[in-house]
């Protein structure tokens, strides 16, 4: 059995007060916050609100808690952001933060960008296991449709790779980035759940078409859901399939049905 | 208080411009309207029948676009986004292969269900984010009908992350990714074989992208700009 979490990107368009409302209704009592709801000055208040209720947080990449930005690891580190945001994670009993692998744009030397990358995702950990907080990295996808930037860890061999790099951080495995990548079987990309199964910090779920991560739906037809089996017990689920402005009872048959597919 | 002298020399100008060239300006505006009237009067009949062909052909479009199949325009259009280079690089790799030019020789000549297209309206976004920024985005929504099967398609041609990182989808990338995978999906519950389904796929979006662009011809109407009248400074 593994436990369903709910991205907050999932409810996006709206502010953190009014997906948390619908998600709480719902019968949500485990939020990844995330992207996608817009920043307002009530964010912290509403979280701490519904926290005080029962609702318990993860935290994810940009995440829009009391300040909200996007970040590249194979960029530029602003510690300071990084001091207060997981200083924050702290004040609410969050134990588990995850951040996409960094990403380089064309004409960048990408063994350069993943030297940083690994350079500052150890600072990353650092401030995280100092506050008692588990940091994972997540799988991403080659990039198309007109980018301009590509991601590290967008191949098996690449997380591969990167699990040897750094053996103190985790991974967090996106089925719906692995069903954008090219070159491996659905054997190759499964056999990373049990390459990481010690290390698997959480499962990011979603559906899309292999070409662009559209954030769908989970239905039978979805790529890995044969498969579910094989995640590893009592690894959180994340659910980050968009239903922005739905109602609450279509909410919660989403959320149920995907759960259904875990026990 | 007196005027500083200069400038009351200045708006003695000004004032003299202003009686002498105010009344005839007023006169043309008064003359342009007439004229734009009088022809706004003569173009209603010609407006009329254009608006009425348009409602005929968007009739047509909303009960089987196959019509399209065939024709020129649907021709001209496929040339046109087979002539857009591919942007994703593994279907440079292993691309897909392109539409036959000659849309009476597409498996859809041969269907026996309907491909209707209808109501497209246009999109804004303001709300909109992927897994690291928000952004804007702009496109459209239409309806598909293949056989029994209705589904309502959103396309995206315009995403704005900020003033200065923006991204346009050409034809290609719209109809790829946007409303191929939906047309498949629409098939497959349509009990179409696989052998030919992403093949008849490709022809529906194609022919759906070409509907859409005459769903969107509007009546050609008089259009005329002029400069308000004002002395300019």
């Amino acid at each position: 059995m593994n436990p369903l979490w709910v991205s907050l990107s999932t409810y996006g368009g709206g502010t953190t007060a009014e997906a948390l409302a619908v998600l709480w209704a719902a019968g949500v009592r485990q939020v990844e916050l995330a992207i996608g709801v817009k920043p307002s000055p009530d964010t912290g208040e509403v979280l701490r609100h519904y926290q005080h209720q029962g609702m318990q947080y993860r935290a994810h990449h940009g995440v829009v808690w009391e300040e909200a930005r996007s970040f590249n690891l194979a960029g530029s580190f602003d510690v300071g952001y990084f001091e207060r945001l997981t200083d924050w994670l702290v004040t609410m009993d969050i134990t588990a933060y995850s951040v996409h692998a960094g990403s380089y744009r064309s004409g960048d030397s990408p063994p350069a960008a993943y030297d940083r990358f690994l350079h500052q995702v150890v600072q990353l950990e650092q401030l995280c296991s100092d506050r008692g907080i588990r940091l994972g990295v997540e799988t991403m996808y080659p990039a198309g449709f007109g980018e301009t930037s590509q991601y590290l860890l967008q191949t098996a061999t690449q997380v591969e790779q990167f699990l040897q790099d750094l053996p103190n951080i985790d991974l967090v495995m996106d089925m719906a980035h692995l069903n954008i990548w090219r070159a491996e079987t659905i054997p190759e990309k499964l056999s990373l759940l049990a390459l990481a199964a010690e290390r698997l910090l959480e499962i990011h779920v979603s559906d899309n078409d292999g070409y662009r991560d559209s954030h769908a739906g989970v239905t039978d037809r979805t790529w890995w859901v044969p498969y579910a089996a094989m995640f590893p017990s009592n690894v959180a689920i994340v659910l980050e399939s968009r239903m922005n402005r739905w109602g609450v009872e279509r909410v919660r048959r989403q959320v149920e049905a995907t759960q259904s597919v875990f026990s | 208080m007196s005027a500083l002298p200069l400038l009351a020399e200045y708006n003695s100008l000004v004032q003299q411009h202003q009686e002498q060239f105010n009344p005839t300006i007023a006169q043309l505006q008064v003359s342009v309207d007439e004229m734009l009237h009088q022809l706004r009067q003569q173009e209603q009949a010609l407006v009329a029948a254009q608006a009425q062909q348009l409602e005929l052909l968007q009739a047509q479009l909303g009960t089987d676009a196959r019509c399209l199949l065939n024709s020129a325009e649907l021709q001209a259009f496929v040339a046109e986004v087979q002539a857009i280079p591919i942007s994703y690089p593994w279907e440079r790799r292993e691309p897909k292969p392109e539409l036959n030019a000659d849309s009476a020789l597409w498996h859809l000549a041969q269907a026996t269900f309907i491909v209707a297209v209808r109501d497209p309206t246009n999109t804004v976004d303001h709300d909109g984010y992927d897994d690291e920024r928000t952004h804007s985005t702009y496109g459209y929504a239409v309806t598909i009908q293949v056989g029994d099967q209705t589904k309502r398609l959103e396309v995206l041609t315009h995403r704005v992350y900020s003033p200065i990182d923006q991204r346009d989808y050409d034809l290609r990338d719209q109809l790829n990714f946007y409303v191929e995978y939906d047309v498949a999906e629409l098939l497959e519950l349509q009990g179409i074989e696989k052998s030919v389904k992403s093949q008849l796929a490709r022809e529906i979006s194609y022919l759906l992208g070409c509907a859409v662009r005459l769903l969107s011809l509007t009546p050609h109407r008089i259009e005329f700009h002029y400069p308000i009248s004002e002395a300019l400074a």
